[in-house]
């Protein structure tokens, strides 16, 4: 990087020179006619001044260009002719930075000198009328006593992301995930438009959208606390968790305590399409020739607590329905409460968060016999923020398999994670889990995770 | 059949519910005063200086609080649905937590382009735009230049005159009033730069460090010389190999002064300064971030004075 700035400003300078070279030359020949005239004036003999002061300055300039092919690229100790040649040279250069002060007392300080204001008041983002383009790279690794396990005891590139975001136009945005899972088709994990400027304190998404489940169903893999999802939300609604494509519509309630009270409520297509690989709920596809039997319906409500500065809570409710004409009659209800301390005053990088989720799940399959199912689950986990770069925490699973009578898994699972910068992060975690739907009940896995960004990927919401 | 009626009834509540909600709307008190949103406690407190008693300023963040990393608080959300007029610091500094309160906000005028947004950058001078390829191996860079600008007074002019464009095109009744506080910031402004560039004089060309790469505006202006930073690189936390580096380059260029804001960790300033016989100065980013620092003036005062009197107090060492 050094090199390349060193090589850039010796290109400038010899740009510079160029010009330079030039001007004697051609204040010279402006000069020729008038310098014949019997009486100089004065004005010629300031130009003359000029010229004399300019080849001076292109004499210098090349000798700080020798010198600058000549420097390493880190900062040297110089001898004092250096620095008094570099002081000439500065001074013979325009200010790069506001630093020229008016000596003395009663000075005011004079303006910055203006450099090309690049991005600012513009749009700020990186790139020009292209959209943001961001990757993001899951590599992985399971080790387990349990080899029923997908992926057990391999490293895995589990999940390689390519983000795509921007304005459509000044009413509303765009935001497209296409995911390429390790030994699967890539597939659109997001793509939807939100519109923004609706009436009444509305928005609304169209597109294939992760759905407004709960707390932890809202966040792409990445973006977890853990390296998978908690027992209870891959048992309701996958390993990928729960997205649809349908339309959304959510409304920031107005109310005269100015508290944050959002509710949403969306329509996707069944959950025979959304869940396809979920364990648990049978995997059964629309009949052809759909109603509106065949759609999902979720709705969500959340509201947020200010307790002070330094400690929020969050709470929210949710809501599913599925009744196909043919198939499995599905609702599930979520409760999730999130609370989060950080103290702002002093050692900013302090953190606590301590989440929790209920799933309450209601299954009617219409066999014969017994098909109607009641079922719940939930998870909760700790997590406390070491300093600028590491994380400790534990989640706690427990639920009930939906679909079935008395079946259930339960686990621990203490987590370490190391982030240098945002960009990426190690964790190392590990989990015991008994479940009662692998043969062999009980299983330790080790979790070792490495995920990078590059790119701008935008935020993603608290 | 059956079901389907359940399934359309459904659907028709659901948007009937949304519809009800919205036509019960609350309407918005009667506002006596603008409310003003500012990312940063400094751009509320130039907001009310331009603004005086006529607008409400409230900064998300707060004085103590780094900005690069604010919660984007679901509660700030509800402020910038509010907000009659937005400002924020720019040059990517809330790149982090800004976008998802702007787009969750429902308040259309405040996006970018919008008649209630204002970009307190637009017209500052960038430092440090950086050349050449640009990425994340240069750390936590920002790619349209250094965005901590606010301790620069000139800067702060600048951003009067923003904040004062901005009130007045959604309060144009209001145009002279705005106009004439605006002038009498600068006015004072200028007075106060004297006396700080005069109390800060002694000390010129004194060599510094500093925790973050947030003093180049500052050290620009009152001329003092910022000869490296704890951090590695920007946002990455600082090595101990680096650090090893940092202080032999103190003891060789006789740096006697370390500045850290509030909450950036002192365990490792400690042990610089310790290496170094330099002294360590807990200085704010923003008014707030000390107490007695609320406005912009006592927030300038501040920082000069503890810097003067951190740099007198290194003399001789």
């Amino acid at each position: 990087m050094a090199s390349r700035s060193i090589a850039t400003r010796l290109a400038f300078e010899k740009r510079r020179l160029w010009h330079l070279r030039l001007l004697p030359v051609v204040a010279l020949v402006a000069l020729a006619p008038i310098a014949a005239a019997a009486n100089e004036t004065q004005e010629i003999r300031e130009l003359r001044k000029e010229v004399g002061e300019l080849r001076d300055a292109v004499r210098e300039l090349k000798g700080q260009l020798r010198q600058l092919k000549g420097q390493p690229p880190a900062p040297v100790a110089t001898t004092e002719q250096e620095k008094e040649l570099e002081a000439e040279i500065r001074a013979a250069m325009p200010p790069l930075a506001p630093g020229t002060l008016a000596p003395g007392v009663g000075a005011v300080a004079a303006a910055p000198p203006v450099q090309p204001a690049v991005g600012a008041g513009i749009g700020k983002s990186s790139s020009i009328l292209n959209p943001d383009i961001s990757f993001n790279g899951d590599f992985t690794f399971l080790g387990t006593d349990n080899r029923q396990l997908n992926k057990a005891n391999r490293f895995s590139f589990r999940e390689a992301e390519v983000g795509f975001q921007a304005p459509i136009d000044p009413y509303a945005r765009a935001d497209a995930f296409i995911t390429f899972d390790e030994g699967e088709s890539p597939g659109v994990e997001e793509a939807y438009a939100t519109f923004l400027t609706l009436p009444y304190n509305l928005q609304a998404r169209i597109g294939k959208f992760r759905l407004s489940f709960g707390k932890n169903n809202l966040l792409h893999r990445h973006a977890l606390s853990q390296t998978d999802r908690p027992l209870a939300e891959v048992a309701n609604f996958g390993e990928e968790g729960l997205s649809g494509t349908g339309i959304g519509v959510s409304y920031l309630v107005p109310n005269p305590w100015d508290q944050y009270v959002l509710v949403t409520g969306e329509v996707a297509n069944g959950l025979g399409e959304e869940l396809e690989g979920a364990q648990g709920i049978p995997l059964e596809r629309p009949a052809p020739g759909r109603s509106l039997d065949d759609f999902v319906y979720v709705g969500h409500a959340q509201s947020f607590f200010d307790l002070n500065a330094n400690n929020n809570i969050e709470v929210g409710g949710s809501f599913l329905a599925n009744e196909p004409r043919s198939g499995t009659d599905t609702r599930v209800y979520g409760v999730d409460l999130t609370y989060r301390w950080r103290p702002l005053a002093q050692q900013g990088y302090r953190q606590f968060l301590w989440r929790s989720e209920g799933y309450f799940t209601h299954q009617d399959t219409h066999a014969a016999g017994r098909s109607v199912f009641d079922t719940s689950g939930g998870y909760t986990y700790g997590e406390y923020r070491l300093g600028q770069t590491q994380w400790v925490g534990t989640r706690v699973d427990w639920t009930e398999i939906p679909g079935t009578s008395g079946k259930k898994e339960w686990g621990v699972y203490p987590y370490f994670t190391f982030s240098p910068l945002e960009f990426g992060y190690f964790r190392v975690g590990y989990e015991y889990v008994r479940s009662d739907r692998l043969n062999d009940k009980d299983s330790h896995r080790v979790w070792l995770q490495y995920n990078f960004s590059i790119g701008p990927h935008a935020a993603h919401a608290f | 059949m059956k079901k389907m009626a359940v399934a359309g009834r459904r659907a028709f509540a659901l948007v009937g519910g949304v519809l009800l909600l919205a036509a019960a709307e609350l309407p918005a008190p009667a506002a006596a005063k603008l409310y003003v949103v500012t990312t940063t406690p400094d751009l509320a407190a130039i907001a009310r200086e331009v603004g005086g008693d006529k607008v409400e300023a409230e900064s998300l963040a707060l004085g103590t609080q780094d900005p690069h990393f604010v919660d984007a608080k679901p509660s700030f959300i509800v402020k910038l649905n509010r907000a009659d007029l937005y400002v924020k610091r720019g040059l990517d500094l809330e790149v982090g937590w800004a976008p998802v309160l702007e787009k969750g906000a429902r308040n259309p005028d405040i996006l970018y382009g919008g008649r209630r947004h204002v970009d307190a950058s637009d017209g500052i001078a960038p430092l440090e735009i950086p050349t050449g390829v640009l990425s994340r191996a240069l750390g936590d860079v920002h790619p349209f230049g250094n965005p901590h600008y606010q301790r620069d007074p000139i800067a702060a002019k600048t951003i009067a005159k923003n904040v004062a464009d901005g009130l007045i095109r959604i309060d144009s009744d209001n145009r002279a009033y705005y106009e004439q506080r605006r002038d009498d910031f600068d006015r004072r402004i200028d007075e106060r730069l004297a006396g700080w560039l005069q109390e800060l004089a002694p000390y010129r060309g004194a060599k510094i460090v500093t925790y973050h790469k947030s003093w180049e505006y500052f050290t620009a202006r009152f001329g003092l010389d910022s000869i490296g930073e704890m951090e590695p690189k920007p946002g990455v936390a600082p090595s101990p190999a680096h650090l090893a580096e940092l202080i032999n380059l103190m003891i060789a260029q006789h740096a006697k002064l370390v500045i850290r804001e509030p909450f950036y960790p002192d365990n490792l300033t400690r042990v610089v300064a310790e290496k170094t016989e330099a002294t360590v100065v807990t200085l704010p980013e923003s008014p707030g971030g000390v107490p007695g620092t609320d406005d912009y003036f006592s927030f300038m005062d501040y920082i000069v004075k503890q810097v003067a009197h951190a740099l007198q107090e290194t003399k001789g060492r």
